[in-house]
């Protein structure tokens, strides 16, 4: 069995599959933050009858693991919220997190709220740019006002030569300077690192020595070419992690006092999860990552693999299309996803295409967005899924059905919506598959050469996607592309490797 | 060999199946298009405005510079009606370049080496269409000669070197013997008879496929006449070994039987793969009807061929054993509809090893016999008394019958005492019978009197068994 | 708007430069959006950054004015601007800022005199607005044209070289500094600057062809900058951007792509050549076979010619109207093949002898 969670700004559901296809699914109001609303979710789920009568557990206790350990119990009870409905006061009993000791896996789709980003260190190696340019150009005041950033000389050619030795003076002046200011986040850039990372690992280095604890994030893991959005990227990744950590900090806590032994994931926003140590280090790979679980979601509810998919919650009409069971991607940049690019700097993930309508000012936006899916897809069936999908008074569940405007009218005819549509998300959610990717440009001057470059690309691949999560013997690669850059040297590539596998 | 049609133009698909450019690919249609006349080397596009149709097209230097100046080309052949263009490997790419071809019904040949020596070559079949066809023949006799005398061979080269028309060699029941069934479909191309070793027909060689050139079925006609030898001899040859197989493996039981110690015997047995040790089960196939001598020799050589397991001539049918095998019955019972000849089946008891091999072969012939019909197995383990007597064979025992009942036959008008009789012999006791009959057991006392009066003696045990199998067989006769 | 209520044929827009007379950060959307009608690259890095680059500039400094060529005094020196060599290197190894300034500053060191405008080289994506930032950077108008009405890979590829312009002096700067000053025959500038560009980090500020006003206004495709703004605001219809007209060849799907060789040494063009195969959706069901490299073309429709360059050849996407980069087609993308029909002075016989296919090995018989 797998769980799927999806903590959405309204609601918490929670959706239990087997073999892939949802067994039961419940939804509580988000309130007191994910950790307590997941809480609340699962002892829903657990007195949920549907799951005991599909697990034939009768009244008995189940077999699960035991309660969480004793110390964690109280350091819940000392912040958590006690007062909350639906949550117990005192420590699980034995047996009560029985109906889940048979789980795979635990996967979260979550937006962190862009009111916990924390300043960060931002550093970048290479010339100085116009203004208009440099770092944190474009930010929201709430994560520039007290961050701090620096541009040093330094920095690679596309062809892998140093444009000028790394200033390591200066970098220490920098990381000396932030951690005075009380900051721990950094994001370090440097020119040229998806071909060389050399100079982001040794400022790495300098700031740890600098700032005990650190948590730095380089940009090369992020190795798209293109410096502002590998940056933004990076300083977004880093501004998440104090958050995301706690986010899997508590999430891991309250499965452990559910008796719910299995890993902890969390839903990349590109397609795939992750595992709850690779989020703490990489939460901006799950960021947002609400929209693609749905969409996935959508497609396995319906029990086809590609479809043209409504989400509707009770903020927003979301479109997008799903094709043999991932959400196609759009143009990047991220900028079309909302809650995900704070103050809409441009981020270089490849996100799935979405478009959106607020109803019911925006039906004719709406409208015109299924036509052009429908143009862009054509022959694909229409499935309407999210919170919000039935008509209000259809629908049961935990949403206020009080002022939700009428989706399905408003869609018009052709529009299935498949079982279990308000689970879209947790049931997207629950299915995916661990998943990574190496993005770098190479610099191969024969063939043979190149190959061993794609060689080392597709290890470091595997790695990452165990690192993320996969059992390694599942770890396998899913595709390989490779695309010369014109009007430079010859025999310059850009390489992307993606990764996938299992848990457990 | 000069029959109608060899002298005519020669056409795209002949210049590539097995003709001048067999080493080219054809892309675009399938039927290969018409014939050709002139060649043409295009080194610029512009030459393609001046050709002449069913001439074909060789493209080099400038108009072979890549897919895009290879599909103007097609176009411009398109236009001009041309026969076909010849284009190099590395200007062509089949997916898209290809789907053009088919798309105007232009024949793209697509060749590996340098386009001028292919011009020559085209050239030449067109100018001298007779002896490019002549060249065929020859290289096929070439082919046929290496082949040897294996049918399977034979008809083998045939279907490669006959690109674009498929060869069978099928016997007189339509039975494919060897090559491609799409042979038999439409109308043939050229068909030529087999003779067999002694002159009789065997087979007929035919071979279908599109008449592509007025030329090509006297082609072809040509050169299924070359075959026509190798296969007599393949199908003499084979006659040979199977006869000799065949009288080998039935001595040598034989030897076995006689001797299951004689070490040469165990030798040549283990050689054929058949079991000597260990527990063994017999098997034995008996045609229904009988067959004569001759026959089951013919038929030999097939039904051996007919079972994964040893089958031999033995007595009046063949027989086989092997170790005991789950999979044997259902084999078994399989077996019948792939014979020659119908037969009904036995299967012994377990042995131990080849000296338990005389008694299971009795015991699985005894089966074969109570099996009786064509299409039946019976297992000897599971032969009773009634199945025995279920075999009896009712047409050679009637008249005999007849006779021994004569005296009872002629006095018994309405049939009782004959069905007395019998109910008595099957039950072994007057009561018995009186109950089966439905009488009362003194009219069977008094039934049994009259037979008596007419000289038949019960207690008598040699006149008993006649007179049991008598009524029995009678009883089968008349459908009781 | 800033012309008139009535909805005009955009023919009869292409010689009217005085639709809007200047470049603020407020028109400066409509001009991106609109330099992307017919150019790929919306979503890289690269444009971003120069649209960045730009509107810290414009907010900065105010408004560029826009003039006609004809409005500048007849002896006034005008260079062409515009971004050489890699969009992907400059997204990566950003400006800091005075590359233009240096570049037209060395040019003017070596003709003797300063610069009173900055024209387009062509109007293109990040090439449309690079010439707007040199413009804000030296306080001098913007001219409304450019200098090919589309997209040519080579730099002498230009309606200035058919005027009888030559790209040379032309001075380069680059994101490290580096500034280059290249005099010499315009034939040879190509293979001159392609090196130094690579040496300079993958991408320059080039000011060439440097011109006298009057000369200028005889040889550029006039209008474009405001025709893009214009092009750029919502709702416009595409062909705004396309003065001289546009035609759709055919709607359907690429069902392969096909790389080219590997280019040996010495090559002329800055990319391996490329064949986009594209099966019409219904009507006739044609095959298209698109030949590019960098940009598309030559078009054929089932083997016979249906577009050539210098027309523009462009593959739109059905998904979301934006134009697909060449490298990044697809097989399975529904698209549109457009073409536009290219300025006046292309369709001519030195026109075509410059742009057209045979420049890049096409030979198509006539």
């Amino acid at each position: 069995m797998r769980l799927g969670v999806d903590a959405g700004r309204v609601a918490t559901k929670v959706a239990a599959l087997r073999d892939g296809a949802l067994v039961v699914g419940v939804s509580v109001p988000a309130r007191g933050g994910v950790a307590v609303s997941l809480r609340r979710a699962l002892t829903a789920l657990r007195e949920s009858p549907a799951l005991r009568d599909s697990l034939h557990l009768g009244d008995a206790p189940g077999l699960g693991g035991g309660p969480g350990p004793r110390g964690s119990a109280d350091r819940r009870d000392s912040r958590g919220s006690p007062g909350s409905p639906g949550v117990r006061a005192s420590a699980p009993g034995p047996g009560a997190g029985g109906p889940y000791g048979g789980a795979e896996a635990v996967v979260v789709t979550a937006d962190l709220p862009a009111g916990e980003l924390e300043p960060v260190g931002v550093l970048r190696i290479g010339a100085p740019a116009h203004a208009a340019l440099g770092p944190l150009a474009g930010w929201p005041e709430r994560v520039r006002g007290a961050s701090r950033t620096a541009v040093v000389r330094g920095g690679h050619t596309l062809t892998g030569f140093p444009l000028a030795p790394l200033d390591r003076d200066a970098v220490r002046a920098f990381a000396a300077e932030a951690g005075r200011a009380g900051l721990t986040s950094f994001a370090v850039t440097a020119a040229g690192s998806p071909t060389s990372a050399a100079h982001e690992l040794a400022a790495a280095a300098l700031i740890a020595a600098e700032v005990p604890g650190a948590r730095i994030t380089l940009s090369y893991e992020f190795g798209r070419p293109g410096l502002r959005e590998r940056e933004n990227s990076a300083v977004l990744n880093a501004a998440l992690r104090p958050a995301a950590e706690r986010l899997a900090d508590e999430a891991g806590d309250v499965l452990a006092r559910a008796g719910i032994g299995a890993p902890l994931c969390f839903a990349r926003n590109a397609g795939g999860l992750v595992g709850a140590e690779y989020y703490r280090r990489y939460p901006v790979v799950a960021h947002a990552s609400a929209a693609g679980s749905a969409l996935a979601g959508a497609v396995r509810l319906a029990g086809v693999d590609s479809a043209i998919v409504a989400d509707a919650s009770p903020r927003e009409v979301r479109l997008g299309v799903v094709e043999a069971g991932r959400p196609r991607p759009g143009p990047g940049g991220g900028a079309d996803l909302p809650g995900l690019s704070p103050g809409g700097v441009p981020l270089n993930m490849s996100l799935p295409m979405l478009r959106r309508a607020v109803l019911p000012a925006g039906r004719e936006e709406l409208l015109e967005g299924v036509a052009a899916l429908r143009r862009a897809a054509p022959g694909l069936p229409s499935l309407l899924v999210g919170g919000a999908c039935r008509k209000a008074g259809d629908a049961g569940g935990a949403d206020r059905a009080g002022e939700r405007p009428d989706v399905a009218a408003a869609l018009g005819p052709d529009w299935t919506v498949p079982a279990g549509a308000e689970l879209a998300g947790a049931v997207g959610a629950a299915a995916a598959q661990v998943s990574a990717e190496v993005e770098r440009i190479v610099y191969a001057t024969g063939r043979a050469e190149l190959e061993h470059e794609l060689a080392d690309a597709r290890d470091e691949a595997l790695a990452r996607v165990v690192s993320a999560g996969a059992a390694p013997g599942s770890a396998r690669v899913a595709s390989v592309s490779r695309n010369p850059l014109s009007y430079l040297p010859d025999g310059l590539y850009r390489v992307r490797v993606v990764a996938a596998g299992t848990t457990g | 060999m000069s029959a109608a049609g060899w002298e005519s133009a020669i056409t795209v698909a002949e210049l590539v199946h097995g003709g001048p450019l067999g080493e080219a690919v054809l892309l675009g249609p399938r039927d290969g298009g018409g014939e050709v006349r002139d060649v043409r080397i295009a080194d610029r596009l512009e030459v393609l405005a001046s050709i002449t149709p069913h001439t074909a097209v060789v493209l080099t230097g400038a108009a072979a510079e890549g897919g895009w100046a290879v599909e103007m080309a097609l176009r411009r052949a398109w236009e001009q009606a041309a026969a076909c263009v010849v284009a190099p490997a590395a200007a062509v790419s089949a997916d898209s370049t290809g789907s053009l071809a088919v798309r105007l019904g232009v024949p793209l040949l697509v060749v590996s080496e340098d386009p001028l020596i292919t011009a020559v070559r085209i050239a030449t079949a067109a100018a001298r269409p007779a002896a490019a066809r002549t060249q065929l023949v020859a290289r096929c006799a070439q082919e046929l000669a290496r082949a040897g005398t294996s049918a399977r061979r034979v008809v083998g080269v045939l279907n490669a070197e006959l690109a674009g028309a498929s060869v069978a060699l099928v016997d007189a029941a339509g039975t494919v013997l060897a090559g491609s069934r799409a042979g038999l479909a439409g109308p043939p191309l050229a068909e030529v008879a087999v003779p067999g070793p002694g002159g009789e027909e065997l087979a007929r060689l035919r071979a279908a496929g599109p008449p592509r050139s007025p030329g090509w079925p006297a082609v072809v006609a040509a050169v299924l006449e070359l075959a026509v030898a190798p296969l007599t001899a393949w199908a003499a040859r084979a006659r040979l070994a199977a006869a000799r197989e065949a009288a080998f493996g039935s001595a040598l039981l034989d030897r076995l039987l006689r001797d299951p110690g004689d070490e040469g015997a165990l030798r040549d047995a283990a050689a054929l793969g058949w079991a000597v040790h260990g527990p063994l089960v017999a098997y034995v196939l008996r045609p229904v009807p009988p067959l004569a001598p001759e026959d089951l020799a013919r038929h030999t050589p097939g039904v051996a061929a007919s079972f994964d397991r040893p089958l031999v001539r033995h007595e009046d049918g063949w027989a086989g054993w092997c170790p005991p095998d789950p999979g044997l019955d259902a084999a078994l019972r399989a077996l019948p509809g792939r014979l020659p000849a119908p037969c009904s089946a036995g299967l012994s008891g377990v042995a131990d090893g080849v000296a338990g091999l005389g008694g299971a072969l009795a015991d699985a012939r005894a089966a074969s016999v109570v099996a009786g019909s064509a299409g039946t197995l019976v297992r000897a383990d599971e032969v009773g008394p009634a199945q025995l007597l279920a075999a009896l064979p009712v047409d050679t025992l009637a008249a005999p019958a007849r006779a021994v009942l004569a005296p009872l036959l002629a006095a018994d008008r309405d049939g009782v005492l004959i069905a007395t009789l019998a109910a008595v012999l099957d039950t072994g006791s007057p009561t018995a019978a009186a109950e089966r009959l439905g009488v009362h057991r003194n009219t069977v006392a008094a039934r049994l009197d009259r037979v008596r009066a007419l000289g038949f003696d019960l207690e008598e045990p040699a006149q008993r068994l006649a007179l049991h199998l008598a009524c029995r067989v009678l009883r089968e006769e008349r459908g009781q | 708007m800033t012309g008139g209520g009535v909805e005009d044929d955009p023919r009869d827009r292409a010689g009217d430069a005085a639709r809007a007379n200047a470049v603020g950060a407020g028109e400066l959307g409509f001009l991106a959006a609109g330099s992307r009608v017919f150019a790929p690259g919306a979503a890289d890095s690269s444009f971003r950054a120069a649209r960045e680059w730009a509107r810290g500039l414009l907010t900065a400094n105010g408004p560029v004015p826009l003039v006609d060529a004809g409005e500048l005094p007849p002896d006034a020196m005008v260079a062409a601007v515009s971004l050489v060599g890699s969009t992907t290197a400059f997204g990566e190894y950003l400006p800091g800022g005075d590359e233009p300034v240096r570049a037209v500053r060395a040019l003017e060191g070596r003709l003797g005199e300063r610069i009173a405008a900055v024209v387009p080289l062509n109007t293109a994506a990040e090439n449309a607005l690079l010439p707007l930032v040199a413009a804000a950077s030296l306080g001098v108008p913007l001219v409304d044209g450019d200098g090919t009405g589309r997209v040519f890979p080579l730099l002498e590829q230009t309606t200035f070289a058919l005027g009888g312009v030559t790209p040379a002096p032309l001075a380069l700067a680059g994101p490290l500094g580096d500034v280059v000053v290249v005099d010499s025959a315009a034939q040879r500038v190509e293979e001159l600057v392609r090196p130094l560009v690579l040496a300079a980090g993958g991408w320059v500020v080039a000011a060439c062809y440097p011109a006298r006003a009057g000369k200028l206004a005889e040889s550029l495709v006039p209008g474009s900058v405001s025709r893009l703004v214009a092009a750029g605001r919502p709702g416009a219809p595409r062909a705004v951007a396309a003065p001289y007209g546009v035609r759709v060849l055919c709607s359907g799907r690429v069902t392969a792509v096909e790389q080219g060789p590997e280019p040996g040494p010495g090559r002329r063009l800055p990319s391996r050549p490329a064949s986009i195969l594209v099966r019409e959706h219904g009507g006739l069901a044609r095959l298209i076979r698109l030949e590019a490299y960098n940009e598309i073309l030559m078009a054929l429709a089932d083997g016979a010619v249906a577009a050539t360059a210098p027309d523009q050849i462009c593959l739109i996407s059905t998904a979301d109207g934006t134009v697909v980069d060449v490298d990044r087609a697809a097989a399975g993308m529904d698209v549109e093949v457009v073409v536009l029909r290219a300025a006046p002075a292309w369709h001519t016989g030195a026109g075509r002898a410059l742009g057209g296919p045979q420049v890049f090995g096409l030979g198509v018989p006539g």
